[in-house]
This record gives C-alpha cells, structure tokens and sequence, in this order.
C-alpha cells in the first residue's frame, strides 16, 4: 500500500488524501463491486435503493436538500457545496452497519449488513465554485434464499437457491457555484457502475442448472440541484432548496446465461451489449430555517418518477416514489464551550418513503426515525458523525416480508487546511 | 493524530467495506422473487423394446462352470452342460512296494452359492470323459455358450440329488459344504496301475491328456431342476488310496487331487425356445443376433437372460422433442425404469435381487457401440434390489442424465437405441433372466422419467 511509503507519508497530508482516494477508488472497486444488503425486497428494479443522505444527513432522516454546513459534501444537491469551508480540504468516509429482523407468516431471521456507505472529498476551486467528487452506492442487490418444491407432474422435489449479489455505484463529481451570496446552483455528473446478477440454481440429485441474468451498467447520467438563502426575519434565515434530474438512458449490457452440471453444457446464453435502463425523471423540494446558525429545520419532499422507467426496453414495472423527511441539526457549539456535551451537534431526523416496489397487492413502503451525534476531533481537525436509524421496510401482510431494522453509520469526516500560506514554517 | 486517523479510516474501510459476504442459505422471502425457470417431469416417452440375441458370449475362464437344466415359462429350456480340462499337474509315481490300494475316486466341487430354478426337485449330473483335446491357441482364443465337445457316451460317474447350493460347512461360514460325485473306481484302479510304471501316463502331460483329456458334467436329459454354479479354482478329481506303512506294518490313507483347470473350463448353455409355456412361438425367430423380437410378438414383453447373451433393446423415437417442450430445456434427471413382470421373479426360484445390469447405445445391427456413462463418467451400472414388501413396484432403474442431456445437446441417430443387458458378471457367467413388462396399458411398463428446467 502506498502508506507504506515514508516519503510520500510525512511530506504532506495532501498527498496522502490523494493516496487514500486512489486506493478507494481503486482498491474498494472491488468491494463496491458487492454491495451487502440481504433484503429480498433488492430483487426488484434495480435494487435496494441505497438510503438518502448520508454522513450528516443521515443523523436527520436525510432531509439534505435544504442543508447547507461547512464540511457537508452534498451529493443530494450540490448547490449546497458552495458553503463549504473556503480554506479546507474536506474528506469524509462512512461505513454502515445494519441489522435486520426478517418477518414473514410468523418466521424471522436476522440479517446483518456491513457497508462502506460513501467515500467523498472536496475543496472549493474558487471563492464561487466548490467541488467534490464521490463514491457512492446507488443501489445493493443481495439474498440468498432456498427453498425446496414440487416438480410439476411428479411428486419429487427439487430445491431452488435464489441469490442476488452485486449493486450499483456512483462515481459522482459534483460542482456547485455561488451566482450571488444567496443563490448557489449545483450539477452532478455521475458515472454509474457496477452489475446486479440475479441468479437461479436449481439442483435435483446431482444435477444442477443455473440461470444467471445479469446487468452490467457502465453509462452516465446527471442532475442539477439549486439553493436559496435569505433571512426570514430577525432570527431566522430560509433556504430553499430544489434538485431536478430528467429521465436519462443509462447504457448498459446484459447477460443471460443458462448452464447445465449434467452435460457440462452451456443451454443458452445471451449477451445483449447495447442497451439501457432509465434513471427516473426525479424532482425534490426541501424547505429549511436556520437560526443562529446554531439550530436548523428542514423537510423534504423527493418524486421520482420510476413508473416511466424501462429496464432493456421493457417496462420496469416499477411505481413512482415519494419520499417525505423531516430534520433537525443543532450545533450545540456557540463558539465558546468548553463541556464536551455542548461541543457536539445533535441531529434528529424521520421519514416515510413510499420506496418504487409494487408486487402484486401491496407497496413495498419503509419509514424511520433517526439520531445522530457530531463530535468534533481537537485543533478542528475534523469530526465524528455517529447516526442510528431504525425502521421498517414492507408489510407482512398477503404473505410479504416486513423488515425491522437497526442501522448505525459512523462517519469520518477530516479537514486539512489546504489554502493557508504560513509566512513561517 | 491525523496519521492516526488516516489508518483507522483505512483499515476499517478495507475491513468493514470488504466485510465478506457469507453464503448464507434463508428461507424468508422465496415468494416475493419471480424465479426464471419451470422444472416439470415428463414420463410419458413412448418406448419400443425388443428381444435380440448376441451371436456367442465367453464362458471359458470365469472361475466357474454351471451344470443343471430348468424349463423356463418364458425362454423355454436352459440345459448347462460343464466341460473342463483336468490337469496331472506334478508327476503322480508310487513304488511297487507302497502296495497301493484303491480307496476311491471322487469328483470333489464347491458351490458359488448360485442357483437358478427349482432346487427342490430331483436332479442328475453324470460325469463323462471328454474325447475332444482342448486347448486356447491362435484359432480358439476362448470357448462360447454355442460350443460342445464330444464326450465318451460312457458313464464315469452320476449322482442324483436335490440341490443344496448355499450350504456352507457351518452356519456363518464364507465357505461352501463340498459336492461330491463318486466315480467308477475303474479309473482309479487304472491310474494306480500307471503310477507303479516308470513311463505309465502319470509321468508326464501329454500322455495324461491323451488318456485322460477332461471331464464332462451333463445334466439329466428331462430334469426340469435347477441351474447350479461351481467354483473352477477348487474343484479337482480325488483318487484315495492306501500305502503299507514300512516300520508300523498298518496301512496309511493317501489323497492326491488332480486339478481342473480354470481356462480350460466352459459351460455351453442350449436353449430351445422353439415353443415355450407363455409365449409359444413367439421367440422362435430369435436366431441370430441383427434379428429383433418386438415386445408385441411376445405378450408385450421383452427379456434378459445371461448365458445365452438375450438382451432387452429399447428405441425412443420422440425422445428428441423434449428439447421443444420449452424455452432453453435443461434437462435435471433421466431415469429409465424397467419393472419385472409380477410373478417371475419368485426369490425361491428366480433371485434377481442383486444381480447388476448395463447400458449400451445400439444401432440397427444390434451392436454395443458404446457403453452409456454415469454422471462421473465412468459406466452406467445398475444393481436391482427388490423391495420384497412391494416386488411388482420395484423397478430395475438407470440413470440416464448423461445419456438424454447429451442427446438433447447433440441429437441422435434414426436408428439409435439403448441395449438393456447384465454385467459380463451375469451375463456370461450365468443363467438369470429377467422378464420385463411393456405392455402399454399397465402402469408398470417401461418408462423414461425425466425432470427439466424451462425458462419462463
């Protein structure tokens, strides 16, 4: 690994942000490349939906499109970019850590999910224009789930193993521009990658016959985000904040393969190398209030529109989502603490997300309520982000499975001054 | 601090980031996934069979020859009939002052615990001299069910019996009581004779084998018995004798075995088929081996015999349609089940429990072409095991997933079909048959199971 290298090691901590994010981008490829989740529910389109907001955000429901912070690297809406501090440069890591109880017709299982939940860095380019780039999953496709049946016309059984593994990634840079002090704009251009493979095997005595369908993306997509600060009256500032993303086809290959352990023979396999699946027309609002630029509350509302999607020119069979959150971050720091507790920011957040699942009855909804806590690390050096949500996904009604879940995100969140010419060494 | 920082980050995104994901099986959520594929079980093939002959099998070598003679419902007269080589073996010499005297001479056999046919009915063996040499050279590489030797018409010794062939010496024993045929002590009178003499024919092989070339055992011409099998390795022709003992005056009791040998040991097995109980002249045709008997002929059935080499032929003619019973057929299971006709298969007469059978593609010539492979691509075997709570529902069964995959990936010839027959173990060595049931109404005719995937 490149840390080894002293040199590179000691001469600047630019450089070693650098390194770690070669080595992310690089090395965590790999990892990205499966993300965990073991939800049935990540069958359908194009996976489990990766949770909104992240980092911060994700300590108040992920009600991000009205929040604005100085070390806050928005990929929900990058006009909020251009708040970031102008003499840093800004490196957040996160990992997730979900725990999930499955509840179907009276069974449970418990799941457990690790994930590296978002990579970013950013620095402003110019006193008006900031910019991040970003790893992010988009979507997580993963379960493995056996179950034995009844041969049609026989009264032998086989078993059938469904498994889904993979998911899709971002690789966001993201650009946000203040046109006045009040009005920032921000665009997103997103390289979307990775394959969902959802596979079959069907075993009857030592035979096998595997089906695998399988979805490469490798295309390119965007959105633009806007901001708007102004003060409300004596103590309290609004922001507004909107993002818009058209529908785009996203270019893409497919796969199917079918092979069979008794003839070692491959009985189909299909390799489609053009084609595309849509990313929804999407548009969000977000409604914030700030005072003292201690204490903010903020909502959202997110539209995507996945009923017009196709997957491979096929009608995805997928519903339009609504998502509604609201959030709160005080800062409980009012610039002179010095009792640990005041230090630290406390967020709270909740949403309701009517998801883009429709299966034969019913909506496949989920809704939450989170906390979150910031702690600062000394010399302003960077901060700590814990958040924990707990929710629910799907209903175990007409035979669905309903998810309880616990999910912890710790967020690193380093500052490194970047900008500032000591005069003395 | 932040060097610190740094490497935690790292390591935890490398730890926690790369967490592996455990092939964990569950159960949950089965319902909410659209599978890709339909598994469905198709037995409803239409399958030909036929009765064919092979034109000769080996019964030289096999360590073991059958005697006996059964009169088969179904194939009609089994009459076994050994011929063996008996070898001197070391020179046999006694001085004229031994003063030997002719106990008596026996043939001494061991059984291989096989029977096929009635046991408690009476039977015969008579023993005969053999007149013709016999000997393995460059024409004859080995002696077949079809040949016979000519015998000296004269008795050399005969028994009458009802056989006993699991008898072993005690209760939990690995090994067979002796059967014993005692044989004119004319020939041990002459023998001793020789034995006295400097160049008599016990000093040396060939003027043994002039005199004394092999042995014979015929069953009784109208016995409607059993088929018994016996040991080759063990069996030899006993001469008891007494020696005057020099010092002690009495006389003391001598043996010496005169081997049979095992290479030059053959059954030939004659059948007549012309006009059988069950299916009257229905197999008469079954002359020669490009001939096939339909089931049809023979009261929907077809037959396996070992000894005369009567094997079953199956054709599927439809079997390639299945691979037009769907999108991307993928084919999970073949099994091929052949049931035995209810009632022929009387463990106390016909034990077919254990007996092990075969496959092998055939062609319109009734060729082996190649035998038929398992999963792990070595021959396709079967031991049938009866289910002696259930018999008619026990089925001989193959595996045939190899077979069927391979002929949905690569077609099949017009002509093609699946010869059903024993193990070289039975077939050659041995009279079981069995009697396999086709007939289209019973729901115990032969059938072709097979289990595959389609994609929706």
């Amino acid at each position: 690994m490149q840390c080894k290298n002293n040199k590179l090691f000691s001469v600047s901590m630019k450089n070693l942000y650098l390194s770690i994010l070669l080595v992310l981008v690089s090395g965590v490829h790999v990892c990205f490349a499966q993300n965990n989740t073991s939800s049935p529910y990540s069958y359908y389109g194009l996976g489990e939906l990766n949770q909104v907001g992240f980092g911060q955000a994700s300590g108040f429901g992920g009600t991000s499109l009205s929040f604005r912070n100085r070390s806050y690297l928005s990929v929900d809406n990058p006009a909020a970019l251009t708040a970031i501090d102008s003499l840093k440069f800004i490196f957040n890591v996160g990992v997730s850590s979900k725990v999930s109880n499955l509840n179907q017709s009276g069974n449970s299982d418990v799941l457990y999910d690790n994930n590296l939940s978002h990579v970013s860095l950013g620095f402003r380019i110019s006193p008006k224009i900031a910019s991040a780039v970003s790893l992010v999953p988009y979507t997580s496709m993963g379960y493995n789930i056996s179950s034995l049946e009844k041969v049609n016309g026989s009264s032998d059984y086989y078993q059938r193993i469904l498994s889904g593994s993979g998911g899709l990634n971002q690789f966001i840079i993201s650009n946000g521009i203040a046109l006045t002090n009040k009005l920032s704009l921000g665009v997103n251009a997103i390289y979307l990658f990775g394959n969902n493979s959802a596979n079959e095997t069907i075993t009857l005595g030592s035979t096998y016959n595997i089906t695998v369908e399988k979805l490469i993306s490798k295309g390119v997509y965007g959105n633009i985000g806007m901001q708007y600060q102004d003060a409300f009256n004596k103590d309290w500032e609004i922001t507004i904040g909107a993002k818009f993303q058209p529908k785009i086809q996203v270019a893409a290959k497919k796969k199917e393969n079918v092979s069979n352990s008794s003839s070692g023979n491959v009985i189909d396999n299909d390799v489609l190398n053009k084609g595309s699946f849509d990313v929804p027309m999407t548009y969000g609002f977000g409604l914030g209030f700030t005072k003292n630029k201690q204490l903010w509350l903020g909502a959202d509302y997110l539209h995507e529109k996945w009923s017009e999607t196709k997957i491979f020119e096929k009608s995805s069979a997928l519903a339009d989502r609504n998502r509604y959150s609201v959030g709160m971050n005080y800062i409980a720091n009012d610039g002179y603490a010095t009792k640990f507790l005041k230090k630290l920011t406390y967020r709270f957040g909740a949403f309701y997300d009517t998801g883009y699942i429709v299966n034969d009855i019913n909506r496949i909804k989920s809704k939450g309520v989170s906390f979150g806590l910031g702690i600062p690390m000394a010399q302003n050096k960077g901060a700590i982000n814990l958040s924990f949500e707990f929710g629910q996904m799907g209903t175990a009604d007409n035979n669905n499975v309903r998810e309880d879940y616990g999910r912890v995100t710790i967020e690193m969140s380093l500052f490194e001054t970047w900008f500032l010419k000591r005069k003395y060494q | 601090m932040n060097k610190l920082f740094s490497l935690i980050i790292i390591l935890s995104v490398l730890i926690i980031g790369c967490n592996s994901e455990e092939f964990e099986i569950h159960e949950l959520g089965g319902n909410l996934i659209e599978s890709s594929t339909v598994i469905n079980m198709v037995d409803t093939f239409t399958i030909q069979s036929s009765t064919v002959i092979m034109d000769s099998i080996q019964t030289s070598s096999l360590g073991s020859v059958s005697v006996g003679r059964y009169v088969d419902e179904y194939l009609g007269s089994m009459k076994a009939t050994a011929y063996s080589k008996v070898e001197l073996g070391t020179v046999f010499s006694l001085d004229t002052t031994d003063k030997a005297k002719l106990d008596s001479i026996v043939l001494v056999a061991y059984s291989k615990g096989l029977f096929w046919g009635d046991t408690t009915q009476t039977q015969t063996i008579n023993v005969h001299r053999v007149t013709n040499h016999i000997e393995i050279n460059n024409d004859t590489s080995a002696y077949y069910n079809i040949y016979s030797l000519n015998i000296d018409p004269k008795v050399l010794g005969t028994r009458t019996f009802k056989a006993r062939p699991k008898r072993k010496i005690e209760v939990g024993s690995a090994n067979y009581h002796d059967f014993r045929i005692r044989l004119n002590d004319e020939i041990g009178y002459e023998i001793l004779g020789e034995a006295i003499k400097s160049d008599g024919f016990t000093s040396d092989a060939t003027k043994w084998e002039k005199r004394f070339e092999g042995i014979a055992l015929v069953p009784g011409e109208d016995d409607n018995a059993s088929v018994l099998n016996f040991q080759t390795d063990s069996m030899n022709i006993r001469l008891y004798y007494r020696v005057v003992g020099s010092s002690t005056g009495g006389g003391v009791e001598r043996h010496r075995d005169f081997t049979i040998s095992k290479t030059l040991s053959f059954t030939n097995y004659k059948a007549d088929r012309a006009n059988t109980n069950q299916l009257g002249t229905g197999l008469s045709g079954l002359v020669e081996s490009e001939i096939d008997i339909p089931s049809e002929q023979t009261n929907n059935l077809s037959f396996i015999q070992g000894g005369t080499g009567i094997y079953t032929k199956l054709k599927i003619p439809y079997l390639e349609l299945l691979g037009q019973q769907g999108d991307a057929v993928s084919l999970l299971n073949a099994e091929l089940l052949l049931y035995p006709l209810e009632g022929t298969d009387q463990k106390e007469l016909y034990p077919l429990n254990g007996l092990n059978f075969e496959v092998y593609e055939t062609d319109r010539k009734n060729r082996l072409v190649t035998a038929i492979l398992n999963s792990r691509n070595s021959q396709l075997t079967s031991i049938y095991y009866v289910n002696y709570e259930n018999p008619e529902d026990t089925p001989l069964s193959f595996d045939l997933t190899n077979y069927v995959g391979n002929v949905l990936a690569n077609g099949m010839e017009d002509d093609e079909g699946l010869m059903i027959k024993l193990t070289s173990q039975f077939d050659n060595g041995f009279v079981n048959r069995m009697v396999i049931n086709n007939d289209p109404n019973s729901r115990f005719k032969i059938k072709l199971k097979t289990t595959y995937a389609v994609q929706k």
